[in-house]
């Protein structure tokens, strides 16, 4: 008698923690799309503060292909039917600028619509002042810069860009084929935005490749 | 020729390090060698051997300074000869000109070539003497104020005296992270802070007055001015709430509709306010523009998600004019787009022509009637300006941009949208 009501105790606490441990499910996306990730703002998405009442998840980076009927009045000799998106001129070549890869990310990262945690040095190689990781972020990790052979040549503490890189779930290539976009390191070189599971290894910041020991660092880094 | 007592002879007590020739035989001081650190004289003999020192040593250093006349000769920014910008591009009738940029201290500098001399005795330009990442603008009486979230403070531009500053506050008037400014008719300045989640109140003289904004009340992005109300965008919420000025009490809130969620507001950011009173809030997270009355009676919605022209990606920034038009800038299209306030789309401008970069992720945008004389040099002298277009690009060269609206003489115009309408009472 006491050992079956014991078994029945038993029972319910493994009920229980199933129950728990696939409930909790529902609350994070699990690594393997983007609906459920941080960046989903449809009604059914997981952020109270952010999230709005239509039920599209991608519209809010991918703007759609739509044409109107209605062509600018004073601008009728236009031939563009639509605009190009994040794109600007490189005459200006003295100084870097974050590809459009960046630009899309710092379009909403800009500390009103969502948090901003870029520091700001855009288009430079160096850290100036010590890399302190704390509450200013204006000497920490740089982005728009090319990084290419003569980079690995002027500072030894970088792997060249043909050294192999896995990335989230068995995504193998090198730093330029998986981490480099046209050659530039830019935000989406670190995080997979669309938390897939083939780049995706740590959900919660939506990081390529995980932290554990610093593998995201020392993929690039020589230390 | 006069032997030159040496270096032990005649100036005794005395010790001055040359410059030492690098390797071109040049010495180009902006090397982080200020003249202070090789010229440290300690005189204490005989007056005439100081005399003669003191001459020797004016001639050493006017024959220095003539040495290094070469580095001065090449500033670091050579001023381009610029072209004209005109939007729309011919063969469109011109409504809009680029007028100028401003990013830094130096671009205040009337006369660029004395800039090299200057990098000399004061070293490089100082970091805090450029924008890093502004947002918002607003001019008043010859100054054009932009927040820099990252100066963090209010970046001034005074374009009378030519003179740059950075205005960040102390104690508890310090800005942490500011957006957007507006200024009122008295010279106030209210900024918005979305580290404190305030909006904070300056007076003409930019001292401290007040912080409007309690715990969790509101995470303001903009602010606009109408009378005795204050507009606030409150991104935390997605609402606008009403203050009053100068108590900063709340009288109302609008913008979530729960009889119709579609009229809801979702992440709004910027907003202005039109001749006619009514208010015009742009909605990120919903790419259009919502127009409600002054009361926050929902009015209608301009634009929609989309890449063609009189859609949106990205709207942030906006701005109105007397004849209510709305300017909306797009950090996705990098431009600002033109409406009539009946919604249709007249024209985009911003985008790089020739050698203007154009916008980079424009933010904030104003629009200014009573400073256009101030431009007047640097537009075509056929080109009539009637109001200044300001739009802060957050990235790039480019930081805040000044256009002129205007005609040119001598070209037709399609016959013309309606007058100025009345100012709202």
């Amino acid at each position: 008698m006491k050992s079956e009501s014991k078994n029945l105790t038993w029972a319910w606490l493994v009920a229980a923690a199933l129950f728990f441990a696939f409930g909790t499910q529902s609350v994070t996306a699990a690594i393997g799309t983007v609906v459920g990730s941080k960046h989903d703002f449809s009604a059914s998405g997981p952020s109270a503060t952010y999230k709005g009442t239509g039920t599209q998840v991608c519209v809010y980076c991918h703007a759609p292909h739509a044409s109107t009927t209605s062509t600018p009045l004073w601008n009728h000799a236009s031939t563009a039917a639509t605009f190009t998106l994040y794109t600007s001129s490189s005459l200006n070549a003295t100084m870097a600028q974050p590809g459009g890869v960046s630009k899309l990310c710092l379009s909403c990262h800009d500390g009103t619509v969502a948090v901003d945690s870029f520091g700001g040095a855009t288009g430079t190689k160096l850290v100036t002042g010590s890399p302190l990781l704390g509450t200013d972020l204006s000497n920490d990790h740089p982005i728009g810069f090319t990084y290419d052979a003569a980079l690995v040549t002027a500072d030894p503490g970088l792997r060249a860009i043909t050294t192999a890189a896995t990335i989230g779930t068995g995504n193998t290539g090198t730093i330029d084929s998986k981490m480099l976009f046209a050659g530039k390191m830019e935000c989406a070189s670190c995080h997979d935005v669309h938390n897939s599971t083939s780049g995706t290894a740590v959900e919660s910041k939506l990081l390529k490749i995980t932290t554990v020991g610093s593998a995201l660092c020392t993929t690039c880094h020589i230390k | 020729m006069e032997k030159y007592p040496s270096v032990e002879e005649g100036w005794q007590g005395a010790t001055m390090a040359l410059p030492v020739p690098a390797t071109e035989g040049f010495f180009c001081p902006s090397d982080n060698i200020r003249p202070s650190e090789f010229l440290s004289v300690s005189i204490q003999m005989n007056p005439r051997i100081l005399m003669s020192a003191l001459l020797q040593f004016a001639g050493a250093l006017l024959g220095a300074l003539a040495l290094l006349t070469g580095c001065v000769s090449t500033p670091p920014k050579a001023p381009v000869p610029r072209q004209a910008v005109f939007y729309p591009l011919p063969p469109d009738a011109p409504r809009i000109q680029h007028l100028a940029t401003y990013a830094s201290a130096r671009d205040l500098e009337t006369d660029k070539a004395q800039s090299g001399l200057k990098d000399f005795l004061l070293g490089e330009e100082k970091a805090d003497e450029a924008l890093v990442r502004p947002y918002g603008v607003a001019m008043s009486d010859g100054k054009i104020y932009v927040t820099d979230s990252r100066g963090p403070g209010l970046a001034i531009f005074d374009l009378k005296s030519r003179k740059f500053s950075l205005v960040s506050g102390s104690g508890s008037g310090r800005m942490q992270r500011p957006i957007n400014v507006s200024i009122d008719t008295d010279g106030t300045k209210y900024v918005t802070d979305t580290a404190r989640n305030q909006v904070l109140v300056y007076d003409q003289g930019d001292r401290f007055l007040a912080a409007y904004g309690g715990k969790d009340e509101f995470k303001p992005v903009d602010v606009a001015i109408a009378g005795e109300r204050l507009y606030v965008v409150d991104i935390g919420h997605h609402e606008v709430h009403v203050l009053d000025k100068r108590s900063g009490k709340l009288r109302f809130k609008f913008g979530k509709s729960d009889a119709d969620p579609e009229k809801s507001l979702h992440q709004p950011t910027n907003l202005a306010i039109g001749r006619d009173g009514d208010i015009y809030v742009v909605e990120t997270g919903n790419f259009r523009v919502a127009r409600f009355t002054p009361e926050g009676k929902f009015v209608r919605h301009y634009g929609e998600a989309g890449q063609a022209p009189g859609q949106f990606a990205r709207p942030k920034g906006i701005a109105m004019d007397r004849a209510g038009r709305l300017y909306v800038g797009d950090a996705a299209f990098q431009n600002v787009q033109i409406f009539d306030n009946g919604g249709r789309i007249l024209m985009a401008f911003g985008q790089p022509v020739d050698n203007s970069p154009g916008l980079n992720l424009p933010a904030g945008i104003a629009i200014d009637y009573d400073n256009v004389a101030l431009f007047r040099d640097l537009a075509d002298p056929k080109f009539t300006i009637e109001h200044l277009i300001l739009v802060v690009s957050q990235f790039g060269p480019n930081q805040v941009d000044v256009f002129g609206f205007g005609k040119m003489s001598g070209t037709e115009y399609p016959p013309e949208d309606k007058p100025e309408s009345k100012p709202a009472q």
